[in-house]
């Protein structure tokens, strides 16, 4: 039987431009807050899972560099790649290591450094994240243009428009302002979102997250060693993972995420929640909104809300404080920023917050059941990680 | 050292890195050579397992469904409807020569495959649904294909 696996510390950088800081320093800004939130040292760690997509960054081999810095030696050390979803990755696959009873105590540390290239090459490389010779050597696609093929399809079938997807611009900047570790801490207006240029049309600039350096790290250990460390461990109940196709024309659908429906579903069966109605069982959660459209998609494919009715659960307000499921509290990938290969591993920080009501002043949820979900998609459904954590 | 610039926007210290990287793949296209042929006709192929039926676009030397090598190539109905689109107007860098373009999908329903592509028309005219074939194009970069407007 699999053993027991919680969160015993965490630790996140302040997101952004980041150009103060080197690959290095970001991981063991993260790393070392992690530990310390643990009462671990290094030598304690007994495995270490690094998630970083790099191309953007100078470090070919960044969970060495995440090891030396962190004083973390000879143990199973790797980098995992799930492309947005990689930080998601890092955790699973330390979960794994766990579980199994190969350690007892692993570092999950997701890092990228995406400034240390012009932003014309960072939008190059991130929009070769398809299928590299089909879609994006003869078609130059874009990320926010994988994005807008599904916001054009669902515009359509469900009658929608893009005032409509603005306002969870407007809502994740909203809470934002809240977050000290958040790139913008800008709250936008309706009409800011909407008077931005596009960048794929109809996504604009405020529909888009930004290009972010930044690191996350959780301590996760077994169920033994959490209860000798903390009090207070996050234990991960659910997993759900699943994969689509490279090639988007392969897809049967644009207004749904194949893979997050999935993923979604094996979580929610492993964790015991009621699959018709999540929201009934979990207070908070945050999902993939590196575009306003995936964060709408995002509530119907969890079973937030039904199919179409993704943007009335926001219009209602619904993913607000107070609502049915609030969402990205911590501002999202859109204001929060989105250090790729950090991604999952912040929001696994976030509702860690979330659960053990540490989060900042204007941006704490309820917690009633003390369950949390992340949903963290990579590429565009290409892959797709749902975990359940609780108190 | 010389080479130390500040950051344009936060004016830190940044080292201006001293090697540089040019990077252009070489990528294996001979299981496939037959799609390229077919474009010098002026057809858009695609390939169809003998053993299932499946059928693939991207064409594919075997088949991902039921494990078969014995594929074979058949050229489409080219009519079919778009399905959705998009405007790219923030390029990515080896893309900024070109004027914005248009990319869309188009669902080919005879055959159950879809495309995507370029999308040959102005963006202001193209809506989701309407009918479309996909052909042969003749891009400044090469030979290509794209979707075309029908009436």
């Amino acid at each position: 039987m699999e053993r027991k696996v919680g969160i015993v510390g965490y630790g996140i950088t302040k997101f952004g431009r980041r150009t103060d800081a080197s690959l290095s320093e970001l991981s063991w800004e993260a790393g070392a807050e992690a530990m310390r939130s643990a009462g671990i040292e290094g030598k304690e760690v007994k495995g270490l899972v690094v998630s970083n997509v790099g191309m953007w960054s100078s470090e070919e081999l960044p969970a060495v560099v995440v090891g030396e810095a962190l004083g973390v030696r000879n143990v199973p050390t790797l980098r995992v790649e799930a492309a947005c979803a990689s930080g998601s990755s890092a955790i699973h696959t330390a979960y794994d290591m766990i579980a199994s009873g190969r350690a007892d105590i692993v570092l999950a540390l997701g890092v990228e450094k995406m400034h240390e290239v012009d932003t014309e090459t960072a939008v190059e490389l991130i929009g070769r994240a398809g299928n590299y010779m089909w879609e994006y050597e003869f078609f130059g696609l874009t990320f926010p243009g994988y994005y807008a093929l599904h916001q054009t399809a669902y515009m359509k079938k469900y009658d929608s428009k893009e005032e409509d997807f603005a306002l969870v611009s407007v809502k994740n900047h909203g809470y934002a302002q809240y977050n000290p570790y958040a790139q913008f801490r800008n709250p936008v207006t309706l009409e800011e979102v909407m008077k931005s240029k596009y960048v794929a049309w109809p996504v604009k600039l405020l529909d888009s997250s930004p290009i972010t350096d930044g690191a996350a790290a959780v301590v996760l250990a077994s169920s033994r060693v959490a209860k000798e460390l903390t009090d207070t461990p996050v234990w991960i109940t659910g997993l759900g993972v699943a994969n689509g196709t490279s090639n988007l024309s392969r897809r049967r659908s644009f207004t749904s995420l194949e893979a997050s429906v999935e993923a979604a579903r094996t979580a929610y069966a492993s964790a015991n929640v009621d699959q018709s109605a999540p929201w009934k069982h979990i207070d908070v959660a945050t999902v993939h909104d590196c575009f306003t459209v995936a964060e709408v998609m995002a509530y119907e494919d969890l079973n937030f809300a039904a199919r179409g009715e993704g943007v009335k659960l926001l219009r209602e307000g619904q993913t607000q404080v107070g609502g049915r499921i609030p969402v990205n509290l911590d501002g999202g990938l859109k204001a929060k920023g989105h250090p790729i290969g950090a991604t999952g591993v912040a929001m696994a920080v976030e509702v860690s917050k979330q659960l053990l009501r540490k989060a900042e002043k204007g941006r704490q949820a309820d917690i009633r059941n003390g369950r949390a979900l992340t949903h963290n998609v990579g590429g565009t459904g290409h892959y797709a990680y749902v975990t359940i954590y609780e108190v | 050292m010389s080479n130390i610039i500040k950051d344009k926007k936060t004016g830190d210290p940044i080292l201006h890195d001293l090697r540089e990287l040019r990077l252009k793949y070489e990528l294996p296209v001979g299981r496939v050579s037959r799609f390229f042929q077919g474009l010098e006709e002026g057809k858009i192929l695609a390939t169809r397992c003998r053993k299932c039926g499946a059928r693939y676009f991207p064409p594919q030397s075997w088949c991902s469904e039921c494990g078969s090598q014995e594929v074979e190539w058949f050229e489409p109905d080219p009519h079919g409807y778009l399905s959705t689109f998009t405007v790219i107007n923030v390029k990515p860098k080896s893309f900024n020569t070109f004027k914005d373009y248009v990319v869309g999908i188009a669902e080919l329903p005879k055959d159950e495959l879809k495309v995507l592509a370029w999308v040959m028309e102005e963006p202001s005219k193209i809506r989701v649904g309407a009918k479309v074939r996909v052909g042969v194009v003749k891009r400044e970069d090469g030979l290509s294909y794209g979707i075309f407007p029908e009436d």
